[in-house]
Parts: C-alpha cells; sequence; structure tokens
C-alpha cells in the first residue's frame, strides 16, 4: 500500500496493539483496555491483530531485496522497536482518552500491575495531585 | 558431509512446485515479515501477560533473556558470515526452486535460524511451553528456508545451534548482573513500562 518499511512498521504497530488488548484482558489490566468488558476488549484485540497480518499480506510484496526497495535488517530491528514503543504508548494514551480517565480503583505502586486499577492518565493524576484515590477519600 | 547436506537440501527443495498450495504456504513462511514478527510479538506479549506481578516479572525476564540471545546470536553469525563465504544454493546448485527474493548474503550459518531459535531458547528459559511453542515456530521458520532455496539445511542447523548456546551463554551472564536488570526494570516501573 505504502513503502514496504512503512507497511512493516503499520504492521508492527497494529498487531502490537491487538496482542496488547488480549494480554489486557487476560490478565485483567483494565486500564489498558480499549473497551471496558474484558472479553470484548479480547476479540477486538484478535480482530486488530489478525486484521493487521491479513492486511499486510494482501495489500503488499514483502519478497523484495533490501537494496532495491526492502527493507534491510537494520531498519526492520529500527522499524520493529519503533512500533512496539510507539503501539505501547499508543494504548495507554488511547485507553487513557477512550476510557475518560476515570479515578483509580485503588492506590497502588507504579508498574504495570497499576493498570488494574486505572487507566494511565488516572494513574499519573491520581500520583501527582494526590488528592483522588480512595486513600485521599478517606474510604481505603 | 556436504554432499550429504546438498542431496538432503535438493530432497526437500524438490518438494517445491509440486504443490501450489503449499508453495504459497511457505512463501508466507519463509517471508521476514511473517514469522519473525509472530515470533517476536510472542515474546514480548509475556513483557504485559500475567496473573500477577511475579508472573509478568517472570515474562520480562524470558524477553530480556530472548532479545539479548538474538542481539549476540546476530553478532556471532555476522562473524561466521564474514569467516566463512559459503554461497547461497541458488547460486551452486542446478534448477532450484526460489520462493523469495535471492539474497546475496552468505549463506552459512543462517541468521534466520540463529534469530528464531535464540528467541524460542531465551523464552524457554523462563517460560517451558512458550518457549516451546516459539520453538515450533523457529523449527517451521527455519523448514520454509530449506524448502525456498534461500539456505541449505546445514545453514539452518549450525544456526539454529548458534542461537541455542549464544542464548543460553548469554542468559548466564545476564544473571550475573541480575542487580542492574532489577535496577532498569524498578526504573522502567516508575513509568509503567515494567
Amino acid at each position: 500500500m505504502f513503502s514496504l518499511a512503512l507497511d512493516y512498521f503499520l504492521l508492527v504497530v497494529f498487531a502490537t496493539v491487538g496482542l496488547l488488548q488480549i494480554a489486557a484482558a487476560l490478565s485483567g489490566l483494565d486500564g489498558m483496555q480499549l473497551l471496558a468488558n474484558r472479553r470484548a476488549a479480547g476479540v477486538l484485540g484478535a480482530a486488530i491483530l489478525c486484521g493487521a497480518f491479513v492486511w499486510f499480506t494482501l495489500t503488499g510484496d514483502p519478497s523484495i531485496p533490501g537494496d532495491i526497495g526492502g527493507v534491510e535488517g537494520a531498519e526492520q530491528f529500527g522499524l520493529f522497536w519503533g512500533g512496539l514503543a510507539a503501539a505501547v504508548l499508543g494504548t495507554y494514551a488511547l485507553a487513557s482518552v477512550v476510557r475518560r480517565a476515570g479515578r483509580v480503583a485503588s492506590r497502588v505502586p507504579p508498574s504495570i500491575e497499576a493498570f488494574r486499577s486505572g487507566t494511565l492518565l488516572a494513574l499519573l493524576r491520581d500520583r501527582l495531585s494526590g488528592t483522588s484515590g480512595p486513600e485521599a477519600d478517606g474510604d481505603a | 558431509m556436504l554432499d550429504a547436506d546438498r542431496a538432503l537440501f535438493e530432497a526437500i527443495n524438490g518438494l517445491a512446485g509440486r504443490s501450489r498450495a503449499l508453495d504459497n504456504v511457505m512463501e508466507m513462511l519463509v517471508s521476514d515479515f511473517f514469522l519473525p514478527v509472530v515470533l517476536s510479538l510472542a515474546a514480548f506479549v509475556l513483557w504485559f501477560y500475567g496473573r500477577d506481578a511475579a508472573e509478568r516479572y517472570r515474562g520480562q525476564w524470558a524477553f530480556l533473556y530472548a532479545s539479548v540471545g538474538v542481539g549476540f546470536s546476530n553478532l556471532v553469525v555476522t562473524i561466521f558470515n564474514s569467516a566463512i563465504d559459503r554461497p547461497r544454493p541458488f547460486f551452486t546448485v542446478e534448477d532450484v526452486h526460489v520462493l523469495f527474493y535471492r539474497p546475496t548474503d552468505p549463506s552459512f550459518p543462517s541468521n534466520a535460524a540463529a534469530f528464531a531459535f535464540a528467541l524460542a531458547a531465551g523464552v524457554f528459559l523462563v517460560r517451558r511451553r512458550w518457549g516451546l511453542a516459539i520453538g515450533f515456530g523457529a523449527l517451521l521458520f527455519a523448514f520454509a528456508r530449506v524448502y525456498a532455496g534461500m539456505h541449505f539445511p546445514l545453514d539452518v542447523v549450525s544456526g539454529a545451534l548458534i542461537g541455542i548456546l549464544t542464548t543460553w551463554f548469554f542468559a548466564h551472564v545476564l544473571n550475573q548482573f541480575r542487580f542492574v536488570v532489577d535496577w532498569a526494570l524498578g526504573l522502567l516501573r516508575r513509568f509503567y513500562l515494567a
């Protein structure tokens, strides 16, 4: 569809976003899910993951040498890690926006585990202000 | 040994061209953009997946072992490639069925096999079943490279051994610096990245 490098980057980004949705749904990381319902988030993730591979397979010919328009090994390495980073940060941001941040369910130390309690925006807001959350509300 | 390697190559590559459906499957499997991405993501997801923090921590170590293994395996393969310039099969064997583009770098050892088996070995050190599943994908990838005329069997077997042994060795080295890795993971946790 685009250049092979851009197609590959988009494949990694969307496949990773889909995979993160499945992982979040199976691990109970509600704050990373794009949909509130775990089953729905898992199905959405599977659809994005499969859709990314189907789109990549149907729209381009990957059998191109690196020196004439293909993707060299080092470039592929960079695009892969860039795609992972974009997908992780994109998932965090998108989940925060789509799920409207909300309040953290319980105050926990920062880590991926904290996504059980809320989205990134909610966790950051709770951490920075110290005014929200059950502890601050006095119901912890 | 090289004669046997060549004979085995001709037997496996000779399967190509008989079934259009099988060739299509192999064209997909041999691609640098399908199984490598699938296997890498299968390892990467362990960074996030886990019923609790302890299981996720183990998964993160699995991904770290795999990443370090892949990196150093690539280095070892590069050293071998610069020392042993074995041409690709389609340069030396007649009537090879080539199902992918024709790479010009040395055939021995296979970087593709080293990459896939390093990934599987790194994960296997921590998550046995997950590692075996990735290892199955690595086997498919290695077979497809021979089927599609990219490598001789000896190239992929040696690549696989390099991947496994290099990962095993550097995983033990990484364990010696566990306190550094744990410090780095702690830093990433502060940004919700681990």
